[in-house]
């Protein structure tokens, strides 16, 4: 069986600095992954490199089985992500843009107006029917980015950090989402600094360090009997024992 | 797809249509057309020099449209590449749809009307001629538009770099100075009697070869008959839009798929540099030291100084053209004046990094004189060696005092002004960290900019009042007395308008900060629903009219008002389009007056209005 997502050995250098050196994951199709590590680890540039928004110096990205930089445009078709720090038309209504958005993946008029509605319904944006993008708030704009990740109804989801500034209700709302997403067939990656988060809900995980990854496969397998927490902080290196505060406050 | 595309972006253009954009649209729009239809005319009025002029004026069309991008920042971005990176679309597809959105606007519309001239042109050449117009005018816009989108694709991947930043301000400056000393270049027309005998030859040939004259060498070998060359001329201009379209979608691919590295120079960090020297000499250094370190990384920072820098130098330069060096001791006092109304918005620059001083109460002190310290350190030795090389070049013994001490004036007057202006009247700008790079997004400073212009000049008149006793009395004694009051006012109001900054600062620094907070960013039509509203909405009458007032105020003020003035003070033979000099004696000199005040009157209503409406809905709330 194809892997849902396959990174194979991607790598990217910014200047001096090896942002992410090989990193491979084979995420199965209905799998719910978990992708964990420290600031700066290189979450954010693997995913990006995997959907086809950073151009990778080496290695190859899949989704299905298709290539992500050779055939970029079946590939885009299969996926739905949600970026971080994502760009969009500031000065449309959430309503219009996932329309338009619609319209543009080539879904027609009806289908896309009724999609976009029952995305803001779920995702309790319609209330701000007459706000612009440009004045959601934090919370507000991931939701939004979610729906149009769901759009156009792919079978694979990749979202970056998707329950940061989310209020707990709306949090509910999307774990329900992706839940019932997975039980469906779909697979999801997600990354969070989460430990609890990714322990409920993902059934897979890695654990990446220093543009590597460190350890990943089934949960159980990873967290080996402990909590993931006390793992990953065991895999990443840092000791809790001689970790302190700055030398003039401890009294 | 490009149906969909063009019905976003008339949404997104909906949805950002405000008073002052809509004044600016009508206005650009009537400008635009008046410009159109003159090149109509110009078609029908034939003739070798009428078409050498014609291919000139397709030539202006052309790098308007290339230049045009740069001058508004980035050009209209209101659905960009960016949005649709997620896309399953092939990026040649995706550039044909947004080239087909960049198709539905003003411009567009007012240049198929310029180009239209070719039909005009053609008239003379016969039928065969014309119908060959018919197709290459469509062309031709095809080609403008493609050229400009190909413009802001090569500029959206070179100006995140510092080296784009320079380069933009210097492209940014050329356009000012001359739209600013026009009238220089019209005097040389004049004088070389261009319209009896025509551009240089080498000039004519140039213009011609140009892919913006294609369209009319089509035309004109329709009417000799030469297919050949109609056929090749068209295909050419076809040829190059496919070019341009293809390497236009290999840059939007380079855009969303590439991240820029931010310019650190070289050497920084390392121990003992002058800077960290500075930075070691107590808080206001430290202050100095990190602003001199952002005057240098910031792109819309370097994009700024950079900017007063050519504007100085070029503006001055110009008139050499008509072997006039009189400006050039003035080189170094312009780009003091520039940079300070370029730098006004010292704060505003810096967003709400403001936090940081609201965090540590009592550094505001440093704050304000570690930016005055840089700021000075920054413009002062450039603008005094302009000032020197200047004057040794194109000035006199008695320019000298003059010179200098308005030097020393401004360089004082400026550095106290930006410290003031920039707590008193802060311009809201995108968060560094957000701008993407594009230093062209400095916010909407306009306003502040010519308030700047002004209050700086005015700095200057205790020195140039001294200087100026000195000429007329004759005593060289009181000349240089200039230099001493102009450093005595520079020193008096750096360190008096600084007091009263960070004075304002401890006072008022959470109100600045909910300001730089809220004022990116422009609401819906329910107010109930907005996020922030930085400042109350005009209705769009008023609004339109602030718009003419600021943008009209500049030509009774400088060039009908005190230039008309300094020239009669000159006693200059010459007299352009100067009104007041074409008048009798003792008219002159109160017309000039009467345009000057009019043109502050013009501003002083340009911000009274706004504020005055802002007061009146504050109270009703």
């Amino acid at each position: 069986m194809t892997a849902a997502l396959e990174l194979d050995a991607l790598s990217k250098r910014f200047g001096p600095k090896i942002a992410v050196d090989h990193v491979s994951l084979s995420v199965p199709p209905g799998s719910f992954y978990g992708l964990v590590g420290p600031n700066g680890a290189g979450k954010t540039t693997s995913l990006s490199m995997a959907v086809g928004l950073l151009r990778p110096d080496g290695g190859h990205a899949r989704v299905f089985g298709v290539d992500v930089w050779a055939d970029p445009v079946d590939a885009r078709a299969r996926v739905g992500v949600l970026p971080d720090g994502l760009a969009l038309p500031e000065r449309l209504t959430g309503r219009e843009l996932l329309t338009y958005l619609g319209r543009l993946r080539g879904l027609d008029r009806e289908t896309a107006g009724k999609r976009a509605g029952e995305l803001l319904e779920i995702l309790e944006l319609d209330q701000a029917e007459r706000t612009l993008v440009i004045d959601y708030s934090t919370g507000m704009r991931k939701k939004i980015g979610l729906a149009t990740a769901l759009l156009h109804g792919p079978r694979l989801l990749v979202l970056d950090e998707p329950f940061e500034a989310v209020d707990p209700v709306s949090a509910l709302t999307i774990r329900a989402m992706l839940k019932s997403f997975v039980a469906g067939g779909g697979s999801v990656v997600l990354s969070s600094h989460v430990m609890a988060l990714v322990e409920q809900l993902c059934d897979h995980v890695a654990v990446i360090d220093k543009g590597r990854v460190a350890a990943a496969g089934p949960l159980d397998e990873v967290r080996a009997g402990g909590s993931l927490e006390d793992r990953f902080v065991e895999l990443v290196g840092a000791d809790i024992e001689e970790m302190k505060g700055p030398s003039w406050l401890a009294s | 797809m490009v149906g969909v595309l063009i019905a976003m972006k008339l949404r997104v253009l909906r949805h950002s249509i405000s008073g002052s954009r809509a004044a600016g649209m009508v206005m650009g729009g009537v400008a635009g057309l008046v410009l159109a239809i003159g090149t109509i005319v110009l078609a029908a009025s034939s003739g070798e020099v009428g078409a050498d002029l014609l291919a000139a004026v397709f030539a202006v069309w052309l790098f308007g449209w290339m230049l045009g991008p740069v001058y508004t920042g980035g050009g209209d971005e209101s659905v960009r590449p960016e949005h649709f990176a997620l896309l399953p679309v092939h990026p040649r597809k995706l550039a044909l749809g947004l080239l087909g959105t960049a198709f539905v606007g003003v411009p567009p519309l007012i240049s198929l009307i310029a180009f239209s001239a070719l039909a005009v042109y053609a008239g003379s050449f016969g039928v065969a001629a014309f119908s060959v117009a018919l197709v290459a005018i469509p062309l031709m816009v095809v080609l403008v538009v493609a050229l400009s989108r190909l413009m802001i694709g090569v500029l959206g991947v070179a100006v995140r770099s510092r080296v784009g930043a320079i380069l933009a301000a210097l492209v940014n400056a050329s356009m000012n100075v001359i739209l600013n000393q026009s009238w220089v270049l019209i005097w040389a027309a004049i004088q070389l009697d261009l319209l009896t005998y025509g551009f240089p030859e080498s000039f004519s040939t140039v213009v011609r070869w140009l892919p913006s004259a294609w369209g009319m060498a089509a035309v004109e070998a329709a009417g000799r008959g030469d297919w050949l060359v109609v056929v090749a001329a068209l295909l050419g201009i076809c040829a190059i839009i496919g070019l341009a379209l293809l390497v236009w979608s290999y840059l939007l691919v380079k855009r969303t798929t590439t991240r820029p590295l931010h310019w650190v120079p070289q050497g920084s960090g390392a121990e003992g540099g002058l800077l960290d020297l500075l930075a070691a000499r107590g808080p206001i250094g430290a202050v100095a030291a990190k602003e001199l370190r952002t005057w240098s990384r910031d792109l819309m920072r370097t994009h700024l100084l950079w900017f007063a820098i050519f504007f100085g130098l070029l503006y001055t330069m110009v008139p050499l053209i008509i072997d006039w060096y009189g400006m050039l001791p003035w080189a170094g006092v312009l780009v003091v004046v520039m940079a300070a109304a370029t730098s006004a918005n010292l704060f505003g620059l810096d967003g709400t990094s403001l936090w940081l001083n609201l965090v540590n109460p009592g550094t505001e002190k440093a704050e304000v004189r570690g930016r005055q310290t840089a700021w000075l350190l920054r413009v002062g030795p450039i603008a005094a060696l302009f000032t020197v090389a200047g004057t040794i070049i194109g000035g006199e013994g008695w320019t000298w005092p003059w010179t200098l001490s308005i030097l020393a004036a401004v360089l004082g007057g400026g550095a106290g002004l930006i410290a003031l202006v920039s707590v008193y009247m802060l311009v809201p700008v995108t968060e560094p960290n957000k701008r993407g790079g594009n230093p062209l997004e400095a916010g909407n400073i306009f306003g502040q900019v010519v308030l700047m212009l002004l209050l700086v000049t005015l700095t200057a008149l205790p020195a140039g009042g001294v200087a100026y006793l000195g000429d007329a009395l004759d005593l060289p004694v009181l000349s240089w007395l200039a230099v001493v009051v102009g450093v005595g006012t520079g020193a008096l109001l750096t360190v008096w308008f600084g007091r009263l900054a960070y004075r304002r600062l401890a006072a008022k620094g959470p109100e600045l900060l909910s300001l730089m907070r809220s004022g990116g960013t422009v609401t819906a039509d329910d107010p109930t629903l907005s996020m922030g509203r930085p400042r109350a909405k005009l209705p769009r009458g008023k609004q339109a009219l602030v718009t003419f007032l600021w943008i009209f105020c500049w030509i009774p003020l400088f060039p009908q008002g005190l230039v008309a003035l300094w020239m009669i003070y000159n006693d200059s033979a010459t007299k352009l389009w100067f009104l007041a000099l074409h008048l009798q004696d003792p008219w002159r000199v109160p017309v000039a007056i009467g345009f000057a005040l009019a043109g502050a009157v013009m501003i002083y209503y340009g911000t009274v209005i706004p504020s005055r409406h802002e007061r009146l809905v504050t109270d009703s709330r």
